[in-house]
């Protein structure tokens, strides 16, 4: 249990890759859109009927079938991709007509509660009220070749658990490929101040275009593979508070940083696990188990507002873009044969 | 064949008048600090709550529920105000942050609602008040409250309206509105001014949210779920025009009722859709009128001044243009 | 005598709600030349601006050519595309970058700026060397080279000044229009500034159009000044012919 525990932390960070790059371009709102979204992709991302029969033939069939069950797995995030990169493109549009900065926050923000809404009550997308159940992890079949034993369950998850952080880790880089180039300078410079940027010939409302693309997808992918873990899509496991953790994450770890993302992601994800635990061996105790849960939210509330507060930056800094152009400059030092800076305040 | 109609507009107008009363506290916090506050919703729920508790003491008193709610919502406000919002408007930070800062305080407040009323045994509770009949008008029963609502989302618009015109406080206020800095220089006690306007603002959340909590059931979730449609609200508005609040609320309010009748009767929709309405409206808004239906109150009200002067007065002459 | 303009300003006016701003400009500026616009605070200079760089959109009627195609309908990053680059009063600056990556931004067809591009390194290391050769050239000459790896917020005015320049020049444009370029700033880098714009017309025949308030300075180096007053232009021509103008004399000069 523990093991699959300190396993599932990669899959946090997944998802939220995407955002830091909307941090990069200063869109607090896209890890909204993405976050909230993530429902309809896992809905997509499984695609199957949804009675109790289906459930168990699946079973059944994951069991015997190793090569179906991972090829289904793999169109599945496929799909679950392009739906989220489709999603992206459409709500773009409207959204970045708006008047003002915060508007497209709230836009998104509420195009993701009707995406969820839209999905609970059209039993064709995602079986109601309920979610689609028994969706089994790709590796099941590996549990039969294991000896029986305590460990036999684990092992599909425990593989499972590698490759989400193995996908984890290859978005990390190409998240970080994509900030330490021209295009990151591109999108700080569209975050830090739009006006000037487009006087400089950037095509501002194309960046922000791109950037919700891109995060989408990534989310897209994100809830695919939670899906798949956990065996259940409902869309009760999206509500916005999830979109609120992934934001207290990125700006935990370090605002537009992604080795800070993975810190923020990794604490919250440990606040996140914990607590479900700790209300589960709890239960005896409490009232209502799902106090823990609820004390959860409201840490991570203050926390942020803590951040705001006092540390807007995080807890790693921004770094610079870091393309090859540095291997030019001695940026710990001052370069010896450049003439020192012109003071424009000296006094005549 | 349409004899739902006269109930389904009773209820709307009810709605509408709800979201007016909420929703011009929102629009408050927009137009005089810029600040669109995703935790006005909650003022909502705490108003419904307080409702239950205190009617549970004084049962069918709706004077002190009413005066109750907007007392502790108002204090909310000022709690809030001065925990979160100072501290960062004063650093000058930007629009993002105050709306992420907005977020985390909704979160924090639901949540803690949620825990109050777990411990409370409240997690899903009604308020102590009668509900009576107080006639009939096109064959359906017109009943206090519905009455109530309405009577109170007029009698506040107007008093607000006075309130802005009439009064320094009111004034200074539209003058923070408008220029904070030229306000501060100005002589205008900007602190104390913008404390006055988180009591207002939190106090008609409370309000609105208690009189809605009437005919619902109460639930730490209540103010959230009507988020969207609040905001709906204000954008329909224009984000800062009172008159456009009022008229925005009963049009989220027929949207949602009367509408959703309407679509359910003869298309057969679900009424699970029934929050998606205020977004589809919002998008149509956004697309034909970004700046909403009554973007500036200042002038509709000059003209008119204007119209009567000359009505009156024939010879008097045109001012010219004042911006 | 029709000298070969680059930019033609006809007719164009804007408005705010009652005040018009700029009210019928009409003027055209010289390729290559260096080309001044003064006039008192308010008088609708940087509105004027505005609308030449697609900032702004002006009211109906008149029309703003550069370099024989019409940009007033164009945004401001398609202008910047033509070859019209601005800078702005108050340095605007990208403040989560260093000075360095906030100038080599500034260059134009950057292979790496595509998002497909950009993981992929070899694609546009290159390109990026040579820019970044560029843009630290770019600052030597302006006497700013030793800024690059500083924070764009932790320099001083003047230095930000400068590095809007820089970055103005980076962009390789065919014309330039600069708001109050010494505003703040040392009256001996004020020199130095008008120096490195000299030195830049004559190397690269870029077109200055300059807002300036540092008349000493100004006249030394333009060739044509615009006298603008209450959105109207009231006079154009060389410095010694704008001194003797009388309305400009008491108007602005105060004499």
């Amino acid at each position: 249990m523990g093991i699959s525990l300190n396993l599932e932390y990669g899959y946090a960070g997944q998802p939220n890759f995407g955002q830091v790059l909307f941090f990069g371009l200063g869109a607090v709102v896209g890890a909204t859109v993405a976050a909230d979204l993530l429902p309809m992709f896992a809905g997509m991302a499984v695609g199957n009927i949804c009675d109790v029969s289906a459930e168990l033939s699946r079973q059944i069939i994951a069991l015997a079938y190793p090569a179906i069950s991972v090829a289904v797995w793999v169109i599945a995030l496929l799909l679950a991709m392009v739906a989220g990169g489709i999603v992206g493109v459409v709500v773009s549009y409207p959204a970045l007509r708006v008047k003002q900065e915060w508007f497209l926050s709230m836009i998104l923000l509420v195009s993701g509660e009707a995406f969820r809404i839209i999905v609970t009550n059209t039993p064709q997308i995602g079986c109601g009220f309920n979610g689609i159940a028994g969706i089994t992890t790709p590796f099941y079949w590996l549990s039969s070749y294991f000896p029986s034993g305590p460990l036999q369950p684990q092992v599909p998850t425990g593989v499972y658990s590698v490759i989400i952080v193995a996908l984890a880790l290859a978005c990390f880089v190409v998240a970080q490929r994509i900030g330490n180039s021209p295009y990151g300078r591109l999108l700080k410079s569209v975050r830090d101040d739009k006006t000037a940027a487009e006087s400089l010939g950037k095509d501002v409302s194309r960046v922000r275009k791109q950037i919700m693309v891109i995060g989408s997808i990534m989310a897209g992918l994100a809830g695919a593979l939670y899906v798949y873990y956990i065996g259940i899509a409902s869309s009760d496991d999206f509500i916005p508070a999830v979109t609120f953790s992934v934001w207290v994450m990125m700006i935990l770890g370090g605002y537009a940083n992604n080795r800070g993302l993975l810190v923020g992601a990794f604490i919250i994800t440990l606040l996140d696990r914990g607590s479900l635990v700790s209300g589960i061996l709890l239960e005896s105790y409490l009232p209502n188990p799902n106090l823990i849960i609820y004390g959860r939210y409201m840490v991570e509330a203050v926390i942020l507002l803590l951040l705001l507060l006092f540390r807007q930056k995080g807890i790693l800094p921004e770094t610079r873009v870091k393309t090859k152009a540095y291997t030019l400059f001695d940026f710990g030092g001052v370069r010896a044969s450049s003439t020192p800076a012109r003071d424009g305040e000296r006094k005549p | 064949m349409l004899e739902w109609l006269p109930g389904s507009i009773l209820v709307s107008l009810f709605n509408g008048s709800i979201y007016v009363v909420v929703s011009l506290g929102l629009t408050l916090t927009l137009a005089v600090i810029k600040l669109p506050n995703f935790a006005h919703a909650e003022f909502l729920t705490v108003g419904a709550y307080t409702g239950v508790v205190v009617s549970s003491i004084y049962p069918n008193n709706l004077l002190i529920i009413g005066v109750a709610a907007f007392l502790v919502c108002a204090g909310l406000a000022l709690v809030i105000h001065h925990v979160a919002f100072k501290p960062l408007m004063d650093r000058r930070v930007s629009i993002y942050i105050l709306v992420l800062a907005s977020f985390a305080v909704a979160q924090f407040i639901r949540y803690g609602v949620f825990t109050w009323a777990s411990f409370a045994g409240l997690l899903s509770a009604t308020q102590n008040i009668r509900i009576y009949s107080i006639g009939e008008i096109f064959d359906t029963r017109l009943t206090n409250v519905y009455a109530l609502a309405i009577v109170l989302a007029i009698a506040i618009a107007l008093l607000l309206q006075a309130f802005f015109y009439f009064t320094i406080l009111g004034k200074s206020m539209r003058a923070i509105a408008s220029n904070i800095d030229l306000a501060r220089i100005s002589g205008v006690n900007v602190p104390r001014v913008i404390d006055i306007m988180w009591i207002l603002a939190g106090g008609l959340g409370g309000l609105g949210g208690v009189v809605f909590g009437i005919y619902t059931t109460v639930t730490p979730v209540l103010g959230f779920s009507t988020l969207l449609d609040i905001f709906a609200v204000v954008i329909i508005a224009g984000l800062t025009s009172f008159t456009g609040t009022i008229i925005g609320g009963y049009i989220v309010g027929f949207s949602q009722v009367t509408l959703m009748d309407f679509l359910n009767h003869y298309f057969n929709v679900s009424f699970g859709y029934q929050p998606l309405l205020p977004f589809a409206l919002i998008i149509v808004i956004l697309l034909l009128k970004p700046n909403g239906l009554a973007p500036n109150t200042q002038t509709g009200l000059q003209r008119i001044r204007r119209l009567l002067a000359r009505g009156s007065n024939p010879s008097n002459q045109m001012r010219g243009p004042q911006e | 005598m029709k000298d070969d303009a680059i930019l033609s300003v006809e007719n164009i006016s804007k408005t705010f709600g009652g005040l018009k701003a700029v009210d019928s400009v009409t003027f055209p500026v010289r390729r290559g030349s260096i080309t001044g616009l003064i006039g008192m605070n308010g008088s609708g200079k940087s509105t004027l601006f505005d609308l030449i760089s697609g900032v702004l959109k002006k009211d109906r009627g008149g029309s703003v050519m550069f370099d024989g195609k019409a940009i007033d309908r164009l945004p401001p990053h398609k202008i910047f595309a033509l070859g019209l680059g601005r800078t702005f009063q108050t340095p605007r600056l990208f403040t989560g970058m260093t000075v360095l990556e906030n100038t080599m931004l500034a260059a134009k067809g950057q292979r790496g700026e595509s998002p497909l591009v950009a993981p992929f390194h070899s694609r546009w290391e290159g390109q990026e060397l040579e820019l970044a050769k560029k843009a630290h050239d770019q600052m030597e000459r302006l006497e700013i080279g030793g800024l690059y790896g500083k924070w764009s917020n932790e320099i001083s005015g003047g230095q930000m000044k400068l590095v809007q320049l820089s970055n103005g020049i980076m962009g390789d444009p065919k014309m330039l229009l600069l708001d109050e370029p010494t505003a703040g700033v040392a009256p001996r880098l004020a020199q130095d500034i008008f120096q490195s714009i000299t030195d830049e017309r004559g190397k690269r025949g870029t077109t200055f159009f300059i807002i300036e308030h540092r008349l000493g300075v100004l006249f030394k180096h333009v060739d044509t000044i615009l006298f603008m007053h209450q959105g109207r232009i009231l006079a154009q021509g060389s410095p010694e012919e704008i001194v003797k103008d009388q309305t400009l004399r008491e108007a602005y000069l105060g004499m």
